[in-house]
């Protein structure tokens, strides 16, 4: 007795041989016919239709991607771009774990000066292929442009681990990264100790004192309070730069009206930004 | 075997390296790790457990290399700075600063009577720097390519190089003759040691075929027995890239470090 339910399973009831014979068999007859004519005019091969269709979709995928890598690194010699990025962005729908299609975007992203796309598309390319020290070169490279002078180092060295031999890494990269960033980290410290010098003369501690108004205190007084006020003008006239034997230096600046006309508006501007 | 001890966050960023060494003086085992962090951390190993005893601040890059001399008293490390620092385990002061010069310094290892260091550079050439003088001493050549790795036998009669590569440079440390070129691998040797007889060397290779142990593109750590050169045990303890390997003193236990920023402690019974 044949029961009938939703939930039997197909080939339940037929036997393992004669599935396998009939296998063979139209297999044999599929044959014959592949001979006669070519495969897929109208017949259909409805024993293996669902597996076949799968693998010719995933080698679809893989081919036409790199048919589209290929156009688009044709477009980017040219110079078109844009087209380059639209046919990589088309082959990374196809193949999305492909970091060679994000590194190339990257690259181009950065010409475009579409500084924060770069970054995004260096780091999928690094995400997928984390011991390939290009990926690593192009991250640092577009994390430089945007500013991001010590994520760009840290990008630089992985990249140096992994292929310590490769000279423009040393020299070009990392070399001016660093120098940068020592720079950066100088400026800042500078910074800080403008602002320190300032706040001193606003609220000098020779002031605090009591006087009474007759002594050379006053004067004394007076007196550190100007040095510290020249001090401070000398520190605003300077600027830090790191010569050829990498020694941090403080050096003059010439245009000092320019550069104090400059200064309050920039900091309104950082503080407008911060609201 | 098993995975005894990890230390979570040893370091902020990925870990590049890790030697152990064990004191002449007292006795105690010593670990001590390198780091993208610019950091050298010192963790003294008793009664299974890893404890923090300095960190060591100085370099201006990541760390790539460390080493601890045989007597257990010094630590050598290089950077991408350029520089080899020398370091005394028992107060966690920095001894000397060795300007190598750019590409200069890549791995460190110590001679067996700790009284030199031996760094690989960019032009094949082997520099030896003196501990005492702190300058480089000589150097032996490969006329070959980067050298990516280094060891010295135990016995302190050979020197062996490996290169980005793949070939194996052997080295008569008394005559300073270049003995054996070997062309082992096809892509870069990552690591080599000798075994404690010295009669063996064991390399490591990007192309991941390895004798000993394994330190190549993939998340685990392997370890090889040499005698029946089959791999014993795989641990796929990481979470990503495993840069370090390095056995202790005896051969009991083996520490592992990678980019996960963790340190894993696996006890290997003899």
């Amino acid at each position: 007795m044949a029961s009938f339910g939703w939930k039997r399973k197909v080939g339940e009831k037929v036997s393992k041989s004669v599935v396998q014979q009939f296998e063979a068999e139209a297999e044999k007859a599929d044959k014959e016919e592949g001979c006669r004519d070519d495969d897929d005019d109208g017949e259909v091969d409805w024993l293996h239709a669902i597996k076949r269709r799968r693998e010719i979709l995933l080698e679809d995928c893989a081919a036409k991607s790199k048919r589209l890598k290929e156009e688009g690194a044709l477009l980017a010699e040219q110079g078109r771009h844009w087209e380059a990025i639209k046919k990589w962005d088309e082959a990374i729908q196809l193949t999305p774990d492909n970091p060679l299609l994000y590194e190339m975007k990257s690259q181009v992203l950065t010409i475009l000066q579409e500084l924060f796309p770069a970054v995004k598309a260096a780091e999928m390319a690094v995400k997928f292929h984390p011991v390939w020290w290009e990926g690593w070169q192009t991250l640092g490279r577009a994390q430089l442009n945007l500013g991001e002078v010590d994520l760009a180092v840290r990008s630089f060295q992985v990249a140096i681990h992994l292929c310590p031999s490769e000279r423009t890494l040393w020299q070009e990269d990392l070399d001016w990264a660093w120098r940068l960033q020592r720079q950066q980290s100088a400026t800042k410290q500078k910074l800080q100790q403008e602002e320190e010098t300032r706040k001193q003369i606003l609220n000098a501690p020779e002031l605090e004192q009591d006087y009474d108004f007759e002594s050379d205190e006053v004067l004394a007084a007076c007196v550190a309070v100007a040095e510290r006020q020249t001090h401070y003008e000398e520190l605003k006239k300077t600027s830090v730069i790191i010569d050829a034997e990498e020694n941090m230096k403080t050096v003059l600046t010439g245009e000092q009206g320019s550069e104090e006309t400059a200064t309050p508006s920039n900091e309104h501007f950082i503080k407008a930004r911060g609201l | 075997m098993m995975i005894l001890t990890l230390a979570d966050s040893a370091h902020d960023d990925a870990i590049w390296t890790a030697a152990w060494g064990k004191s002449e003086a007292d006795g105690s085992e010593t670990i001590v790790t390198g780091s993208l962090d610019d950091m050298v951390k010192v963790w003294k190993w008793s009664d299974e457990k890893l404890e923090l005893q300095w960190t060591l601040e100085g370099h201006q890059l990541g760390v790539v290399s460390v080493d601890i001399s045989h007597n257990g008293a010094i630590a050598a490390s290089s950077s991408l700075d350029a520089h080899i620092r020398l370091w005394d385990l028992e107060s966690g002061k920095q001894i000397k600063s060795m300007d190598a010069g750019p590409v200069d310094a890549w791995s460190v290892a110590f001679s067996p009577d700790s009284k030199y260091i031996a760094t690989g550079s960019h032009l094949g050439k082997v520099n030896i720097f003196g501990v005492e003088s702190g300058k480089k001493e000589y150097s032996l050549d490969t006329r070959g390519k980067f050298i990516l790795s280094i060891a010295y036998s135990p016995d302190g009669k050979y020197l062996a190089s490996g290169a980005i590569d793949g070939i194996i440079n052997i080295f008569d440390i008394a005559t300073g003759k270049l003995l054996h070129t070997l062309e082992g691998h096809a892509m870069p040797i990552r690591s080599l040691t000798f075994s404690p007889d010295s009669q063996l060397l064991v390399t490591a290779s990007d192309d991941g075929y390895i004798k000993i142990y394994d330190v190549s593109s993939d998340k685990s750590v392997k370890v090889w027995d040499a005698s029946s050169r089959a791999c014993i045990n795989t641990f796929f303890d990481h979470q990503d890239q495993v840069w370090s390997v390095k056995y202790n003193s005896t051969g009991s236990k083996i520490i592992s470090a990678g980019d996960d920023r963790v340190i894993h402690i696996y006890d290997c019974p003899m």
